[in-house]
């Protein structure tokens, strides 16, 4: 730790033990910095507002952390505010429930730790405004737009009965698009992702995305594996079953290629600055990390590229941090187009600084982090 | 699937036009003409952006030229009034000498939405066409090839119907050292039998042939088994049968083809052998490669194997 910084203890809502957590605290601990005190989601919810408040107001930095796939947090967060009487609904594995249930009831979660009365001034690592809008992939394509950030041209949003194929398809006949992306409003990355196009005759979505179709209804469940769906019936099976959920649609952009390669990039920004970056590779148009795609640092990309390019690149995405002032950092989704030029932005991750085994100038994202916060105080916009 | 653009063609480094830039070491550089997909949705005809092309006066310094994304190409926009103005181009292209049609990513378009055409317009306006390149075989029509300088044709598809494939069986071309045909799949288009590729195989057409590619294609065991009594191997440096369905059956009938042993090397990469099967191999004494072995999908008691390229 350098001299003059005074040991700071932080307070971290996560679920105590996980890697996320764990790779934290291992930071503080490098930087001399005292244990965090972890108050996991099911214990944070029981809280009375009061409690919360003083419990915010005793630390001198928050650390609001994903609730991972713990299912007790997640279980906790979906259930506290919405249905305390209701009894859980255990859905197996991966399914694909319906996340507007347990959105919401993420966002009474955010809320009230904002709202929650305290005697200080909390300075959050990340705020829980921030990871609101962050989570929200459409609002945040919405927020960066708006700041002169290239996002991808959107179709809107849609969600409830009435959501699905004919309306897609509609919208992209008028709008002229022929190659989309549908994404879950409120999903993790890479969570119910179709990569879809049309044409006059045939028709063809790439996902993650599986059906398990009974003569009741379909029952769709996050995969390791691209599905490849081609007949119109499933894919109207498909699209039916996923988009009442709610999602957007965006227009599909062309990304670079490298070594054979579809290419993206998630640079995690800290304090503004971009910092860690990993070049992420894979068959087929969908890039996400956790699909275990093939990963590295972004040299083979950048050297295919200009300068330039590449500088504009980095120049956005700290761009997209100042979007975010109240985040310490921020997770970006970035590509490169097709010609190796120009980029697009596609969405922020509030938790996207889990990257293992990744530094930059000798630090891991929690190292970085923990280095940046004593001089961070952080911004509502 | 193709994820990534060519970077070299015709031994030149490729490199994007920009419109309004000045061509600059134009014999050197094989210069491609794309739209990026902002272009195309701001309404950009890429038409225009290649009379630009043609209009820079080093034009006529050209030796290659790669046709990109020209837009809308999943949607049913043909490549024909590309090849249209290319041949309107002819005295301003006066170098020609190489031209590969649709470098197309799967970001861009899939493979088999791509939508060829006649692109036989071109020959009679470059009658010395060297290298030709071709992606995408539906819709493809080549016409009577008949080109006397012509040393490398490549042809790339999820699937080349018979007609493609008789057309190149029965192409005037005395100076070809190189061809390469991607058979592809029927899911695709690439309904060719045997009977088709025979005369590939015992062509006496193309007495300079070096290179043979019958490629990404299901036909990978049945093209094995014929090489054995095949006229054309003999002339041949390189047998190429790889990204397609090859099994242990087609390997070992390699292994006894006893035609195989002159070969500089036979590429058999993506292939679906065991390796004990791909040992026998080990007699023939020549260089080999079988990497990037694959395993079969099965579901319900069905075994599937797929061609590295189709949709």
């Amino acid at each position: 730790m350098p001299a003059n910084t005074p040991p700071l203890k932080c307070l971290i809502i996560g679920t105590p033990g996980d890697m996320r957590v764990a790779g934290f605290q291992e930071a503080l601990r490098e930087l001399g910095h005292p244990v965090a005190d972890v108050i996991s989601y099911p214990d944070w919810v029981l809280l009375s507002d009061d409690g919360r408040g003083d419990r915010l107001s005793s630390y001198d930095r928050v650390r609001v952390e994903s609730p991972g796939r713990d299912p007790q947090a997640l279980h906790a967060i979906r259930w506290r505010w919405q249905h305390p009487n209701k009894p859980s609904n255990k859905q197996p594995g991966n399914a694909i429930d319906d996340p507007s249930g347990s959105a919401a009831s993420f966002f009474d979660v955010m809320d009230h730790i904002i709202l929650a009365p305290t005697k200080r001034e909390t300075v959050y690592l990340n705020h829980p405004q921030g990871i609101l809008i962050a989570s929200d992939k459409a609002s945040t394509i919405e927020h960066l737009g708006g700041r002169d950030v290239p996002v991808p041209k959107q179709l809107g949003a849609m969600e409830g009965p009435g959501a699905g194929y004919e309306r897609v398809r509609t919208a992209m006949l008028q709008s002229g698009m022929n190659r989309v992306f549908i994404k879950l409003r409120h999903g993790a990355s890479a969570s119910g992702v179709i990569a879809y196009q049309v044409s006059p005759t045939r028709e063809l979505a790439t996902t993650t995305v599986a059906m398990e179709q009974s003569s009741i209804d379909v029952k769709l469940f996050n995969t390791r594996k691209i599905q490849r769906y081609t007949q119109e019936e499933q894919v109207r099976a498909l699209l039916d079953a996923l988009c009442p959920l709610g999602v957007y649609i965006e227009r599909w952009v062309p990304k670079a290629g490298v070594k054979n390669r579809t290419t993206d990039l998630r640079v995690v920004t800290i304090a503004g600055k971009a910092r860690h970056i990993v070049l992420r590779m894979s068959k087929g148009p969908i890039t996400n990390l956790h699909l275990l795609n093939e990963r590295s640092g972004p040299e083979p990309l950048k050297r295919a590229m200009r300068s330039s390019d590449w500088e504009a690149l980095i120049e956005t995405c700290e761009r997209v941090a100042r979007c975010f002032p109240s985040m310490l950092y921020l997770g970006i989704d970035v590509a490169v187009h097709a010609d190796l030029r120009k980029h697009t932005v596609f969405e922020v991750n509030a938790w996207g600084d889990l990257l293992h085994g990744i530094t930059d100038r000798g630090q891991t994202t929690y190292e970085a982090e923990v280095d940046a916060m004593a001089d961070w105080r952080g911004s509502l916009d | 699937m193709i994820e990534e653009n060519l970077t070299t063609f015709y031994n030149l480094p490729v490199k994007d036009y920009e419109a309004d830039t000045p061509l600059t070491n134009a014999d050197q550089t094989a210069y491609r003409v794309r739209l990026d997909w902002e272009q195309h949705d701001s309404g950009v005809k890429f038409i225009d952006h290649l009379n630009k092309l043609l209009d820079d006066p080093a034009a006529d310094q050209l030796k290659a030229l790669v046709i990109g994304d020209w837009g809308g190409v999943g949607e049913g926009n043909g490549i024909e009034p590309v090849i249209e103005a290319i041949v309107q181009a002819k005295d301003k292209l006066a170098s020609l000498e190489a031209i590969f049609l649709a470098d197309l990513i799967s970001e861009e378009s899939e493979i088999s939405w791509i939508q060829q055409g006649d692109i036989s317009p071109l020959w009679p306006a470059y009658p010395g066409l060297i290298e030709i390149g071709v992606r995408g075989g539906e819709g493809l029509s080549l016409g009577t090839l008949s080109l006397n300088n012509l040393r490398k044709l490549t042809v790339e598809a999820g699937g080349l119907p018979p007609s493609i494939v008789n057309e190149i069986a029965t192409a005037n071309l005395p100076n070809l050292e190189h061809l390469e045909v991607w058979l592809g799949t029927d899911e695709y288009g690439g309904d060719c039998t045997m009977d088709d590729v025979q005369p590939i195989l015992n062509s006496t057409r193309f007495p300079k042939l070096n290179y043979l590619g019958l490629k990404n294609s299901v036909l990978a065991d049945d093209i094995a088994a014929a090489v054995g009594t095949s006229s054309v191997i003999v002339q041949l440096q390189v047998l190429d049968l790889s990204m397609g369905t090859l099994r242990d059956i087609g390997v070992e009938a390699l292994a006894v083809a006893g035609n195989l042993g002159h070969l500089h090397k036979l590429d058999i990469h993506y292939h679906f052998a065991t390796p004990e099967a791909l040992a026998k191999l080990d007699g023939l004494g020549i260089t080999i490669d079988a990497s990037d072995p694959q395993e079969p999908d099965t579901y319900d008691d069905e075994t599937y194997y797929y061609v590295a390229v189709s949709e």
